[in-house]
This record gives structure tokens, C-alpha cells and sequence, in this order.
């Protein structure tokens, strides 16, 4: 049995596709097994809301008049790349603000961006022949915009190494408070529902593919930066991946408030919650069973962050279920675990986008080139010791 | 001399969780009731206390208190509340350390027990979405 993306396009354009969530797909497969699933689903939406830092947004203010080549730029007091055409510009989402630091970075520009707000641009430059202008100032708003998109170097964490703290100190990181002497576990997945999970060797998930990104359409432009996708076969035949990474893009005009949201992570920055939807078709039976892995199969190393190490030793090896539990034990201790991601929210996109799907709001797309696979991860050589 | 009632929440460090410290303010011709106790030995403990007496003894307990190394928060009725920000991610729940901030296994909403809450205020600046707010900023 197998079904080409374009096949499948076609009943959804009927209204005919069968769509489940991948926590909808996991249940039914567990109760009527891979092969009925793979004939009955057409289309698993997997979804995921978490803090993903390297993220950002492209914008474009259109000239002043006169006009200035701007070189220093600040929104809201937050600093924007400067180093890009006269008054194209990035802001990235955990730069922190001049006046607020984490409190007002980065991301809450683009929050409050997206949810409609004026924004103060403030803009320098040494003036030019042809540019004129040496500052301006000025409040500007999403609509007042020619271009103004998302583009995520590094999301949609396949896998993410859960947290603790073995030291006495508590330590604030961006896995969250972490209590002394073990006092918590954090992590941060959607688990099941989670795209790259479902989709680990890339068979579907490719160069195009069009996504939900924060409650819009986006799509996957490249691999992401630090992708890795080298998985471990575990003894029971489980495999354990690793942390592929897709980088993304998405018009800002068509988002959702409810779908990004602007975060502090005390004492280390600010950072951007992110929602990405992801439709997967069920192209045959091995991809179905790939779609059915339940978090009880799905595994995250837990990492000392009191460590500061590149090369951290892994505390242990939980499964997803054993952390959404609530209580993970470590050398005879009971510690209690909580998630930082939304998994709330997740659940929210995936169905969402199933409700799109089913409605012939959202067609796929063919990936226009395969991701690459990358089996290990380069380091940084330091000068000195 | 009119007597007053002030609720006061006490921090204690770990050190000093098993010293009969609150005992001692009878000294003072207070009197006090315990709403709520989550002490354990070696981890930071938290009271909460209903303290009876003139402002000038409730005034010197409390002096006492701070000078045995107690943090002394003094609220009304304070409350904590996340509101429509909360994107239920669960932040706040790895530090709370009673239990009153939970996530709902099933639908995984944050869930908030007022009666279990000390008002330690470590879940204000947990929250990234900072969603929780103290009625009464001052305290935290
Ligand atoms: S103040 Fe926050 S962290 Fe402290 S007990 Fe109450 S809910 Fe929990
Ligand atoms: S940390 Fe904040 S946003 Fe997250 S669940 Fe708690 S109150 Fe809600």
C-alpha cells in the first residue's frame, strides 16, 4: 500500500481526506494496528509550541523622505540588525532591550508586532550623498510594512536533553529554574505530537513543505542550523534520535498572537515560543509506523546544567512518558519533573490544522529538494588553554 | 492598647528550619495561629502565620525574626493569578514548592490550588510568559 502526496491532495480537495492528529493517529494504531491505519489515515498533523531562540523576523520599513540608510537601529528600544540594505532590517528574538533587557527584547517586538501594536523606530546613520538623513524617529505598526516575515534559523527541535541540577546552587538557565541537589527535572518536547519525531529520516518533511507557522502559512526553507539526525538503536529495538533542526519562514501578516509568544527566561534572556504545524502524509505502511511511536518509545537524556561543559555525561536515559508522568527517579531519588513547552498548545495547532485540512483550506506540498543528513556536529576550537 | 492582627509569611533557611525560632515569639506577648507550615529539614521552609498583638510587640517579633536570618513578608490578602497569558507550558510548576501550581495530566492546563499556596513567589519569575502576578507587587 502506498499513496502519493498528490493523491492525497486530491481527496483533500474533495473533502474526502481522512485526517488525524498524531496523538489520534498513535491511539487508533495502537487499537487496530499499522496496516489499518496506513489504509484508513491520509494526512497526521504533528505540532509543536516551545521556546525556540533562534528566531526571528525580515523587515523592510519602506523610505522616509528624505531618506536614510539606516545603520543603527533600535524598535522599541531593541536593537535590529543594521548591516542590511538602507532600511531592510533583523531582530532577533533574544536580543534584550537597552532599558528592559530580557523583560523587553526581541521577542516582544515581534509579539507585539504581530498583535497589531505601534512600535517606536528609532534610526541613525552617518548620511550619504544619496541618503541624506542622519536620524529619524517614528512609531510604526505591522500594516505599515512592505515585507515583514518570520525566518527561524533553528526550530522544531527534534530532541531536546532534559534538565537538572546536581549542584547546591540554584541555577536559572534557559531549561527553567533548576533547584539544588536535583530538586526538578525540565524538559521541553511535544513528545508524540512532535513533527520531527514523526518524521525521522526526512522521508516527507523536506525543502518546501508548507507548514503552520504561529497560526499562518509558512514553510521549510533549509535544514536548520546545528541539525544533527544520527538516531541510536536502543537494545529493545527502540531508536533514540538526536536533534535535527529545520529552519523556517512565515509572513508575520498572517499569524496568530496565539500562536508566538514572547518569553523571559530568568536570568539568562528573552526567547520566542513558537507554534509550527506540520501535515504528514502516510505515503505507505513503514511511514504509519513511524507516525504511531508513542511517547512510551520516544526518549531524552537528562543533563547536569550545573555542568559547564561542551560535553556534558548524560544522568539518564528517560522515555517521554516516563517524564510526562510527573516523577523521574535518579540514583534512588525521586525528582519532579514539568514541562516547559505547551503541549496545550500543540494540541491546539495540530488541531487547527486538521481542521484546515478537512475543510480544503490546506493543501500539501511536494518537498522541493530532500534535507540533508547530518551525522555529526562540529565544534568550536577556542584560542588559550 | 488595641490589639491588631497582621498574616505574615516566613521564609526560613534551610539552616534554621529545625530551631524552635516562632516558639519565641510569645516573648513578645504575641499571639499567633499557623494557617500554613511546609517545612522539612534541610530545604528552605515556609510559614504562614496570623499574628495577634499591639503594633509595637507585632513590630518587634517581627524585628526578632529578621534578625535570626528569617525572610518576613507581610501581606493582606494577597493573591496570585495567572491570566490570560498563560500559555500553560508548565515553567512555574517546576519550582513551586507546594504543589499549588500543577499541570491537569490529561488536558496539560496549568491548574492553581489557592489553598495550598504560600505565596513564596517563586513562580513570578519563573513564568517566562510572566503570567502570574502578585496582588501586591511589593511582596516578591
Ligand atoms: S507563590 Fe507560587 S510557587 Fe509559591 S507556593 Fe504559591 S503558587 Fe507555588
Ligand atoms: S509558567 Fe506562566 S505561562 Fe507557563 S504555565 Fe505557568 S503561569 Fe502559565
Amino acid at each position: 500500500m502506498s499513496k502519493t502526496i498528490q493523491e492525497i491532495n486530491e481527496k483533500i480537495k474533495k473533502g474526502k481526506a481522512v485526517v488525524f492528529t498524531a496523538e489520534e493517529a498513535v491511539a487508533m494504531a495502537k487499537e487496530q494496528g499499522i496496516p489499518a491505519c496506513a489504509k484508513k489515515i491520509d494526512v497526521v498533523t504533528a505540532a509543536t509550541f516551545g521556546a525556540m531562540c533562534s528566531s526571528g523576523a525580515m523587515l523592510n520599513f519602506g523610505h522616509s523622505d528624505p531618506p536614510i540608510r539606516m545603520s543603527e537601529i533600535t524598535l522599541n528600544g531593541v536593537q535590529a540588525y543594521g548591516g542590511l540594505a538602507a532600511v531592510d532590517t533583523y531582530i532577533g528574538a533574544t536580543q534584550p532591550g537597552e532599558e528592559k533587557g530580557a523583560e523587553y527584547g526581541g521577542a516582544h517586538v515581534i509579539e507585539d508586532l504581530v498583535a497589531g501594536k505601534e512600535i517606536e523606530l528609532c534610526a541613525r546613520s552617518g548620511g550619504t550623498d544619496c541618503y541624506t538623513a542622519k536620524e529619524i524617529r517614528t512609531k510604526i505598526k505591522l500594516s505599515d510594512l512592505n515585507q515583514a516575515y518570520m525566518f527561524n534559523p533553528r526550530n522544531a527541535y527534534q530532541n531536546y536533553s532534559a534538565a537538572t541540577n546536581t549542584s547546591n546552587t540554584t541555577k536559572k538557565t534557559y531549561m527553567g529554574t533548576l533547584l539544588p541537589n536535583m530538586g526538578n527535572i525540565t524538559y521541553s518536547t511535544a513528545g508524540e505530537l512532535s513533527p520531527l519525531l514523526k518524521d525521522p529520516k526526512l522521508r516527507t518533511i523536506g525543502i518546501g513543505t508548507k507548514i503552520l507557522l504561529c497560526g499562518g502559512e509558512g514553510f521549510v526553507v533549509f535544514e536548520g542550523t546545528q541539525a544533527i539526525n544520527n538516531a541510536a538503536e536502543l537494545e529493545n529495538g527502540d531508536m533514540h534520535y538526536a536533534g535535527y533542526t529545520l529552519c523556517v519562514i512565515g509572513d508575520l501578516k498572517g499569524m496568530k498572537s496565539a500562536y508566538l509568544k514572547a518569553a523571559t527566561f530568568e536570568g539568562y534572556g528573552s526567547s520566542l515560543y513558537v507554534g509550527i504545524g506540520m501535515p504528514l502524509p502516510v505515503i505507505d505502511e513503514d511511514f504509519m509506523a513511524d507516525l504511531a511511536v508513542s511517547n512510551a518509545h520516544l526518549y531524552t537524556n537528562i543533563f547536569d546544567y550545573s555542568e559547564s561543559k561542551r560535553q556534558r555525561k548524560a544522568l539518564k536515559r528517560v522515555s517521554y512518558a516516563e517524564l510526562r508522568s510527573g516523577l523521574v527517579e535518579i540514583n534512588g531519588k525521586t525528582i519532579r519533573t514539568a514541562p516547559l513547552s505547551s503541549l496545550y498548545k500543540a494540541r491546539l495547532i495540530a488541531d487547527e490544522l486538521k481542521e484546515k485540512i478537512l475543510g480544503g483550506a490546506f493543501v500539501m506540498t511536494e518537498a522541493v529538494s530532500k534535507l540533508p543528513v547530518r551525522d555529526s556536529l562540529k565544534g568550536l576550537v577556542t584560542e588559550g588553554k | 492598647m488595641e490589639e491588631t492582627h497582621e498574616k505574615v509569611g516566613l521564609e526560613f533557611p534551610p539552616e534554621k528550619t529545625d530551631k524552635p525560632i516562632v516558639t519565641n515569639l510569645v516573648k513578645f506577648n504575641l499571639t499567633f495561629n499557623i494557617l500554613k507550615a511546609y517545612v522539612s529539614p534541610g530545604k528552605t521552609g515556609y510559614i504562614i502565620l496570623e499574628l495577634a498583638g499591639t503594633d509595637a510587640n507585632i513590630k518587634k517579633g517581627l524585628d526578632y525574626l529578621e534578625n535570626e536570618g528569617i525572610i518576613v513578608k507581610i501581606y493582606t490578602d494577597s493573591v496570585i493569578r495567572y491570566e490570560e497569558k498563560c500559555m500553560h507550558c508548565g515553567a512555574c510548576t517546576s519550582v513551586c514548592p507546594s504543589g499549588a501550581l500543577t499541570m491537569n495530566r490529561d488536558t496539560w492546563e496549568l491548574e492553581f490550588n489557592m489553598d495550598k499556596c504560600l505565596l513564596c513567589g517563586h513562580c513570578v519569575r519563573a513564568c517566562p510568559a510572566r503570567a502570574i502576578k502578585s496582588f501586591d507587587d511589593t511582596i516578591f
